[in-house]
């Protein structure tokens, strides 16, 4: 046995010939009292010894999963140091070992030297690893091996020549874009670019266009009206797809009512529609708060008549808004027997007692929407009425006023709408009517500060 | 793309007066002669003509004018060449870019070189380069036409490539360098021929080499001159120079209908297919056929038998097409058979063919991409770069053209360095260099160089 380290040691030197990592004597003595440390050396050499006795060719870590990839389709996920365990275990199983305590060992390669040594000694022994050595001594000591490397060398330094002309042409050619468009500038200056309104020159695209006037009516203005009148037609027919994604909708709910009912309860959803709807109440506040700020705007005049009128006009449709919309804390449930989002309204009453679910007044949301367009309805109507009475108010300043006329001058930004205003004229101010559609005429097309003085000019007295 | 070509020393003036001529002569060929200036300015479409018209020429208020500047120490060359070039009435150098010296090199490949410390002509030279290539749109490298057994060529060739390398860092450097006669008049040539090419193998993209002998040679036996003169081996080298560096496409653009003439750079092609290893630029060019003048009209094109010939020529490294080919089969040679010993094998780095002319679809190329012919570490098929163009060139129906990086170039630079070393090693004539600022040591790292490349080319 005094050779014994000797022989371990040839061993040894054979191994690292034909393997990347370097094993030493020591390992395997250690191995033999089972120590922890050496486990990975021997994995790893196993691993190198399967796949040499496979492929004849050591493979680098780096490409193990590529050949554990083939094996274990769904454990390429696994760490490297696992996937080797595995690769090592399979091989070895499928070689004929058949020592149930090497199975047993852990993924992680922490403990089992000893079992790994006895593995190892055992595989050498079957797949006459050092043999398959011996015969490949040949391709060894010939120069073959160098030769290739020489090739490969040479092959790579050819491809980074080729590379380096590549770039050159590259830069000639970048260098030929930029001198032919400097001389389109150049030859363009002081053409007022259609696209680029701050350049006083024409693109290179618009230069191209107008060399190529068929192009031009071929694609891309044709292109462009396919992409208009594409957009006029979705506008149009938005509707229908709206219409079709609820379908879409039901669909999923009567599928997910027959498959899986949790599918349905979701805060997220839960949340974003009271959300919503917390947010469209907001936005119809503060809608009818304009409106009514703008009705008494409007109502403002001399006459305390009327904006007494308005006065009662807007406090009746305060109250109305404030009914449909007040104290509305909206929730949604799932109600999971009819699979529909259901909102819980909570009257005023039982403010206090939230936390009562006995005393909450459940609606389905059909319902309250259809509140909500009860509510805008109404608002549209008083806004139908709001504008009749500022009509007659109209009339009646015209008609007592004695033809001054004080509009402001802001508000003349379409004749049309004066127009409409003075239909309202009494028949016998026709002709001032006319005079002042004509002159409004006049006026628009005149600068500012003539249009102040004429306008004071304009007095019909 | 336009190149600008630099004419170097009395050979290389004459011989861009040649290359010149031939680029407008197959420009005009189709188009009568006074028509030139006028389509160039009707027609929108960017053609064949155009696109050759526009590599080696710029049209001005007046003649056409070639994208080159003439350089000689001596001004008689430099003045003849513009003369003629002026009294063809069809194109002229621009007279800016003529840059003369009242004293010659002597043949002093030294002289030339170290131009007694004259910063004030390379300035000149620069300068004229300079204004060449502000006229280009795209601008894609320098062509220059330089012998290699005078002083002025050869020197000074070489002090502006490395200069032109210096300045014009990212484009492509092209030396055409004419060989010198074996037996040539000038004594000191081998010495001229190993400084310029250890020199130029540092500074330039590629050598296209063609040699003076066999040059003479395709003169006297193919094309039946009787008494060669410079101006018949010129329009040689004219002929197969323009054939390669003319307008011609892809082989797989070839059938599109795409404007392929303006996307050309004829010089990056060369350089990414043929000259992309540091240690491999040698060039050579074969073409095919070269027939005399007066049997024209007797002569019969076909693309397969015109290419089998090329083929020959590139395996057995003939620089002619002759009925006798000591013939080799590829498949012999790959089978390690015996083959005799003084058949010289040529191996190929990588090849250019370029094929004009009538029925391109007919020419069957893929003998030249057979991977036998090339080294091992050439990818597979990616050896032979194709290149065509359907029109006929220069009176020629059908010819098909080969720039190939190979071992051709072995026998004749083993041959010059081996003289040159005889001499120097007796020391001859080197203190005439010496006196002009070179020393043995620049020799011998010269010859170092040659040896170097012969052994690189060996081993393929």
């Amino acid at each position: 046995m005094a050779q014994i380290k000797h022989a371990i040691e040839s061993l040894c030197t054979v191994l690292n010939f034909n393997r990347q990592c370097a094993i030493q004597a020591e390992s395997f003595r250690q191995a033999k009292f089972d120590r922890h440390e050496q486990t990975r050396t021997f994995w790893l050499l196993l691993f190198d010894s399967i796949c040499y006795s496979k492929y004849l060719q050591v493979m680098p870590e780096a490409h193990l999963s590529d050949v554990t990839l083939n094996l274990f389709e769904c454990k390429h996920f696994l760490p490297i140091s696992e996937q080797i365990v595995v690769y090592v275990k399979h091989y070895l199983y499928s070689f004929g070992y058949g020592v149930a305590s090497f199975y047993q060992l852990p993924n992680n390669m922490s403990y089992g030297s000893r079992e790994l040594l006895l593995a190892f000694s055992w595989l050498l022994a079957k797949r006459n690893i050092i043999e398959s050595y011996i015969h490949n001594i040949e391709d060894i000591l010939s120069i073959r091996v160098i030769d290739e490397i020489i090739d490969r060398a040479k092959n790579l330094l050819w491809q980074y020549g080729r590379l380096n002309h590549k770039l050159k042409t590259l830069l000639s050619s970048e260098k030929e874009q930029i001198r032919i468009m400097h001389k389109l500038h150049i030859g363009t200056w002081d053409t007022q670019s259609a696209v680029l309104p701050d350049c006083s020159h024409l693109s290179s695209l618009e230069c191209y266009l107008l060399a190529n006037p068929k192009d031009f009516q071929k694609g891309l203005l044709d292109q462009r009206i396919t992409y208009l009148s594409a957009l006029a037609s979705w506008i149009g027919e938005k509707d229908l797809f709206w219409k079709w994604m609820e379908s879409v909708l039901e669909e999923k709910f009567k599928d997910s009512s027959t498959n899986d009912l949790s599918e349905v309860k979701k805060p997220q959803k839960e949340s974003t529609i009271t959300k919503d709807l917390v947010a469209i109440n907001k936005l119809l506040l503060e809608k009818i708060e304009n409106n009514t700020q703008y009705l008494s705007r409007i109502s403002v005049s001399d006459d305390p008549e009327k904006s007494s009128r308005y006065a009662q006009l807007r406090s009746a449709m305060a109250s109305r808004y404030c009914q449909s919309t007040n104290q509305m804390k909206v929730h949604s449930d799932v109600n999971k027997q009819a699979n529909q989002y259901i909102l819980i309204k909570k009257s005023q009453k039982n403010v206090n007692h939230l936390s009562n679910p006995e005393e909450t007044m459940k609606y389905p949301i059909a319902d309250v929407i259809e509140q909500l367009n009860e509510a805008t309805n109404q608002l549209k109507t008083n806004l139908m009425i709001a504008r009749e009475k500022y009509k007659i108010l109209m009339d009646d300043l015209l008609s007592n006023s004695t033809g001054i006329l004080r509009l402001d001058q802001a508000r003349i930004y379409s004749i049309e709408k004066i127009r409409a205003i003075l239909q309202c004229v009494p028949p016998k101010f026709d002709w001032i009517g006319q005079g002042i559609i004509s002159s409004l005429e006049h006026l628009i097309q005149c600068s500012p500060l003539d249009k102040i003085q004429k306008w004071k000019k304009f007095g019909l007295s | 793309m336009s190149i600008v070509t630099l004419q170097l020393g009395q050979f290389g003036n004459q011989l861009g007066y040649e290359f010149f001529n031939t680029v407008l002569d197959d420009i005009y060929c189709f188009h009568g002669k006074n028509t030139l200036r006028k389509k160039l300015a009707a027609t929108n479409k960017y053609n064949y003509e155009d696109a050759a018209f526009e590599s080696f020429f710029y049209a001005t208020s007046d003649l056409p004018l070639a994208r080159a500047v003439m350089i000689d120490t001596e001004a008689k060359v430099v003045d003849d060449v513009f003369t003629k070039a002026k009294m063809s009435k069809l194109w002229s150098y621009d007279p800016k870019c003529c840059i003369r010296k009242k004293r010659g090199s002597g043949n002093n490949w030294a002289l030339g070189y170290c131009m007694d410390g004259d910063q004030v002509l390379l300035e000149e030279i620069m300068d004229s380069v300079q204004r060449q290539v502000e006229y280009c749109d795209r601008f894609s490298g320098f062509l220059l036409l330089m012998s290699l057994a005078g002083g002025t060529g050869s020197g000074l060739g070489t002090r502006c490539t490395e200069e032109l390398r210096d300045r014009y860092p990212n484009s492509q450097i092209i030396n055409e360098v004419v060989w010198p006669y074996s037996n040539g008049e000038v004594i000191v040539q081998d010495y001229n021929t190993i400084l310029t090419l250890s020199h130029l193998y540092k500074a330039s993209t590629g050598l296209i080499i063609l040699e003076n002998d066999k040059l003479h040679e395709i003169c006297t036996r193919l094309l039946k001159i009787k008494n060669v003169g410079f101006h018949h081996i010129n329009r040689v080298i004219a002929h197969k120079l323009a054939g390669v560096l003319l307008p011609s496409t892809c082989l797989q653009n070839q059938h599109s209908k795409r404007n392929d003439y303006a996307g050309i750079n004829i010089f990056g092609e060369i350089g990414e297919h043929l000259c992309s290893h540091t240690d491999y630029k040698l060039l050579n060019i074969i073409d095919i056929p070269q027939i005399p003048d007066h049997s024209f009209d007797y002569t019969n094109y076909n693309w397969h038998g015109l290419l089998k010939h090329l083929h020959q020529m590139l395996i057995a490294n003939a620089f002619m097409e002759e009925s006798k080919y000591t013939h080799i089969e590829l498949a012999k040679l790959s089978s390690g058979l015996p083959v005799h010993s003084d058949v010289m094998v040529n191996k190929s780095i990588a090849n250019m063919l370029v094929i004009r002319g009538t029925e391109i679809d007919k020419a069957d190329i893929g003998a030249f991409r057979d991977s036998r012919l090339y080294v091992n570490w050439m990818p597979n098929s990616s050896g032979l770069a194709t290149r065509v163009n359907s029109r006929p060139y220069n009176k020629y129906e059908k010819s098909a053209f080969l720039l190939s990086n190979s071992q051709f170039c072995i026998p004749t630079i083993n041959n010059v360095t081996e003289k040159a070393w005889n001499m120097f090693a007796n020391r001859a004539y080197i203190h005439q260099y010496i006196s002009n600022g070179i020393s043995e040591d620049d020799f011998i790292d010269s010859f170092a160089t040659a040896e170097q490349i012969i052994t690189n080319y060996n081993k393929l």
